[in-house]
């Protein structure tokens, strides 16, 4: 008999394979958009897919040995330092959307609440925090880990590479949202890589983040707005 | 045991067998013998002629690849379905090719949807003339039918083309063995079109199919990942969705 075993130690294969299943996520999200489900609102429709595609990918993570260098011990003063990114980034964000129409002399423009939230109520919460988490635990604990510790390269890579493939899973909220994650994406990652792989910097700043614009969405928006069909 | 072919014969055989498949079924379904035998088995069956004829057709696809696996182990005593174990370790590259087949597969058609927006990709696609007969199937049929061709056609291309080539020559290395099963999947996919848009639309979907099914051989050793992925994908696109 012929020894049937091949496996090819080639590293850069299931880092393949990682970035190929990471690559579009957001096709979940559309497909999920295209499904007739009654009672679930447009936060459940965006949250619900990508804490199910991340929670896949989670999983594969740690079954996979992707994940390496996290600490979960984390240092009082970069919690601090989280939060205040994820509000932080929010004014980036809006900064940077605001230029082309500073540059054309017509002033900053209406900051507008996020369409995805208004009228959302406060139970979608728990499903907000839980799509950040997931997030943040695949685009800094695995993909950046991943090419910290088992790819074995630097974090003058790891950073923007980071940035890059958070910031194409967000494609489904159009293109200009790209732009703006790239920059959002590299403040996220770059902290990451300063508190020496502190994973709960990035998930405090992001659920920051999440929660300002959610927030602010319920407040500008009228209440009631956003109405159960049916 | 026999001697070893030449690299470059084995090579061609794999290339001659391929594109032979569609010429056979295409020879088997204008045939009028084929069409008198069908005739014969019409009295003992409830089903009509055209589904009876289409389900024989379809057997035949099933079996070429099946005969080539059995040949080859009776000749180099490799045995394909062995590929079908996975180390349990292994499991996570399950879902992995399944979620990879999905992404990569939504990135092409958003690629093609793109770049040509005046084409109907998917009515492009349901124009295929085996897609066309499954659509008119009832869905157990479908979801009996595309399971079972992704099985065959995953055991000869990753299974035989990729998995018994790189035992028998291991010379050859991953990425022209993925390579060779890649570009010969795609062709034989595109030859069962009728019009070269159709070619693309499959074909696309056909490359990074076989491309995220490579590797997660490559990874995990075994076929079975690249099986059930593309079981899914299969099942997904033409059962429940009806998109093709």
């Amino acid at each position: 008999m012929v020894e049937l075993r091949i496996v090819f130690p080639i590293p850069c294969l299931r880092a393949l394979l990682f970035l190929f299943a990471l690559m579009f996520p957001s096709a979940f999200v559309y497909f999920v958009r295209e499904i007739p489900i009654r009672r679930l609102n447009a936060v459940a429709r965006e949250c619900l897919p990508l804490i199910l595609t991340h929670g896949v990918l989670i999983l594969v993570g740690v079954a996979g040995r992707y994940v390496g260098g996290i600490r979960l011990a984390t240092d009082w003063y970069w919690v601090l330092v989280g939060l205040a990114a994820g509000v932080g980034n929010v004014v980036l964000e809006y900064a940077l959307a605001g230029l082309p129409q500073l540059r054309q002399g017509r002033g900053w423009p209406d900051l507008k609440p996020t369409s995805m939230y208004v009228g959302a109520q406060l139970w979608v919460i728990p499903l907000v925090a839980t799509a950040a988490l997931f997030e943040e635990l695949v685009h800094r604990g695995i993909i950046m880990g991943g090419i910290f510790s088992v790819l074995g390269m630097s974090w003058w890579i790891a950073v923007p590479a980071s940035a890059f493939i958070y910031a194409i899973n967000h494609a489904f909220f159009g293109r200009t949202a790209v732009f703006l994650k790239i920059a959002s994406g590299l403040v996220i990652a770059a902290l990451f890589a300063l508190s020496g792989g502190q994973i709960l910097v990035p998930v405090l700043a992001h659920i920051a983040q999440n929660l300002v614009l959610f927030f602010h969405a319920r407040r500008t928006s009228r209440p009631g707005q956003w109405t159960r069909k049916g | 045991m026999v001697e070893q072919l030449p690299l470059w014969i084995y090579i061609i055989i794999l290339a001659v067998i391929t594109s032979c498949m569609s010429p056979i079924i295409r020879w088997l379904d204008s045939s009028s013998w084929f069409a008198n035998q069908v005739r014969k088995l019409l009295d003992r069956s409830s089903w009509t002629y055209s589904q009876l004829k289409v389900s024989a057709v379809g057997i035949f696809y099933y079996l070429l690849p099946l005969i080539f696996i059995l040949v080859v182990w009776a000749l180099t005593g490799v045995n394909t379905f062995a590929f079908l174990l996975i180390p349990l370790h292994y499991w996570w590259v399950i879902p992995l090719a399944i979620l990879a087949k999905f992404s990569l597969n939504t990135l092409t058609s958003t690629v093609l949807a793109t770049v040509r927006p005046d084409i109907q990709w998917l009515e492009i696609i349901g124009e295929i003339p085996w897609v066309s007969r499954l659509k008119l199937r009832h869905p157990s049929i479908r979801g009996a039918v595309t399971p079972t061709s992704a099985f065959f056609e995953e055991m000869f291309f990753r299974g035989v083309v990729f998995g018994t080539t790189v035992t028998l020559y291991p010379e050859l290395g991953f990425w022209v063995a993925c390579v060779l099963s890649v570009v010969l999947f795609t062709i034989q996919q595109a030859s069962f079109c009728t019009s070269v848009t159709q070619a693309i639309a499959l074909g696309a979907g056909a490359f990074v199919i076989s491309l995220a099914s490579c590797i997660a051989f490559g990874i995990s050793g075994s076929v079975l990942p690249s099986v059930l992925a593309h079981q899914a994908f299969l099942i997904f696109y033409t059962g429940k969705f009806r998109i093709y």
